[in-house]
């Protein structure tokens, strides 16, 4: 089946399999692997990208599901040359080990600012709930994403 | 994905009737548990039948005196929409740990009811709630008590060929009130444990106070107790009266042999302070939930 998405600002017209996940088309068809494959059930958030604005498991999108839709993955954020301040202050924090897991939640973390500048603990780990991580421990990640706030924050 | 299936993304109702006929069709929203059953392999069909762009199955309006929500309005939605949000708050409340947000984003109400799990988090709200469950097919639409509608685990009245199109639930009182609890091993993303839907109509009149209770995740269907439902009701609530109910309601409630997540024991165990604790909230008094007797353990 033919559809036409957008993808981190480009256009693209795809033929796509009616049983692929969206996961597998960004992967395979587009070349972009920073989005990641964990469990395949949407329980771990590796796979977690921006759909129409909102955060979504690819894993259980179909990728016929996002013709005309707008797509954002990790390598949508920043630019070659400049990190988006989300992605910033997970460095700063050293909350990425192995990294796997850590462009879920990267994504999660920018819609999460998107639509609440200041979350306190709670929303955060409400909004990070469903994002699994073996190696940090989380405590690197719930300060990277309050740095990410205030990063945020300075380039208004 | 490990199965092959066609897809079409419906237009209108019509087309989905239609297409639904189709031998190995199934209606398809979130995706969230079809897409799952395939991977297991517990569901092979041969068209998935996506109806997320018929525009009344995400439509949320008054009618009649109900309001209705679309099929295919997302758990996000339950708490974001004004109307249900303000007037039904035990349905919005049943979202706020529903899986996770990215979840929450896709699954869908209809979804959750056509899935039937015991653990359905809009279904002891929309038991509480006297809901309609709205089925459309050739023969045209029919409504179903939610009650009847769901038939056992995983198990509904929906035929082949026949799709939700709407949640209706009643008007309720104005000085009326609910909440949504749970108890599960995490506060977040994981199934819950047990699940609790409570609806207080005339909140603040004794006199007129109508108590409903639901519980989910421990027997195969939710659990109601009509009875126990009309002792709380049109009294003076003391924290004696709701201790009594509480013991009665863990005495009789018989929690699945194949219980998930907590064992038969500490279901039965949990289910009346949970009853205790949803009235002290929703009565705001915290003195409600204590109890006389010393905890067992």
């Amino acid at each position: 089946m033919v559809i036409k998405l957008t993808v981190n600002g480009k256009e693209h017209t795809l033929d796509v399999k009616p049983y692929h996940t969206l996961l597998r088309v960004i992967r395979e068809q587009l070349g972009l692997t920073g989005t990641k494959k964990g469990c395949g059930n949407g329980e771990c958030g590796a796979c977690t990208i921006i759909m129409n604005g909102q955060p979504v498991r690819s894993c259980l999108v179909l990728g016929v599901e996002a013709d005309g839709a707008e797509i954002l993955t990790i390598e949508g954020l920043g630019t070659g040359a400049t990190l988006d301040p989300v992605q910033q202050a997970f460095i700063d924090e050293a909350a990425v080990q192995c990294g796997f897991c850590t462009p879920g939640f990267i994504m999660a973390t920018k819609a999460l600012l998107d639509r609440q500048e200041h979350p306190d603990d709670e929303a955060i780990v409400q909004a990070m709930s469903g994002h699994l991580c073996r190696c940090t421990g989380y405590e690197a990640i719930m300060r990277a994403v309050k740095k990410a706030a205030q990063l945020r924050g300075l380039n208004h | 994905m490990n199965r092959v299936f066609d897809y079409v993304a419906c237009r209108s109702l019509a087309q989905a009737v239609d297409l639904l006929n189709q031998p190995g069709a199934i209606p398809f929203a979130g995706g969230t548990d079809i897409l799952v059953a395939i991977r297991e392999g517990k569901l092979r069909p041969k068209l998935l039948v996506d109806l997320k762009a018929i525009p009344e199955l995400s439509d949320i309006r008054w009618a009649d005196g109900m309001l209705r929500i679309g099929a295919c309005t997302n758990i996000n939605t339950l708490q974001t929409n004004n109307d249900i949000a303000c007037h039904f708050p035990v349905l919005a409340t049943a979202g706020l740990r529903f899986a996770c947000y990215e979840l929450r984003n896709r699954a869908t109400i209809g979804g959750n009811i056509a899935n039937a799990a015991p653990c359905a988090q809009t279904a002891p709200p929309l038991v509480v709630l006297d809901a309609l469950v709205e089925v459309l097919s050739r023969a045209g639409r029919r409504l179903v008590p939610i009650q009847e509608f769901i038939t056992g685990v995983s198990s509904t009245v929906l035929n082949p060929g026949e799709l939700i199109t709407a949640l209706l639930l009643p008007a309720q009182p104005d000085d009326s009130s609910g909440i949504a609890v749970r108890a599960a091993r995490v506060d977040g993303m994981d199934l819950a444990s047990v699940h609790l839907a409570v609806q207080i109509r005339h909140l603040l009149d004794d006199a007129n106070r109508e108590v409903r209770f639901c519980f989910g995740s421990v027997t195969a269907l939710p659990a109601r107790y009509p009875d126990l439902e009309e002792v709380l009701s049109r009294t003076f609530l003391t924290r004696e009266l709701i201790q009594t109910v509480s013991k009665a309601v863990a005495a009789r409630i018989a929690p699945r042999k194949s219980s998930l997540r907590a064992s038969p024991f500490y279901k039965k165990a949990i289910v009346g302070v949970l009853l205790a604790e949803a009235l002290a909230k929703l009565l705001d008094n915290p003195a409600l939930a204590c109890s006389e007797e010393e905890p067992r353990w």
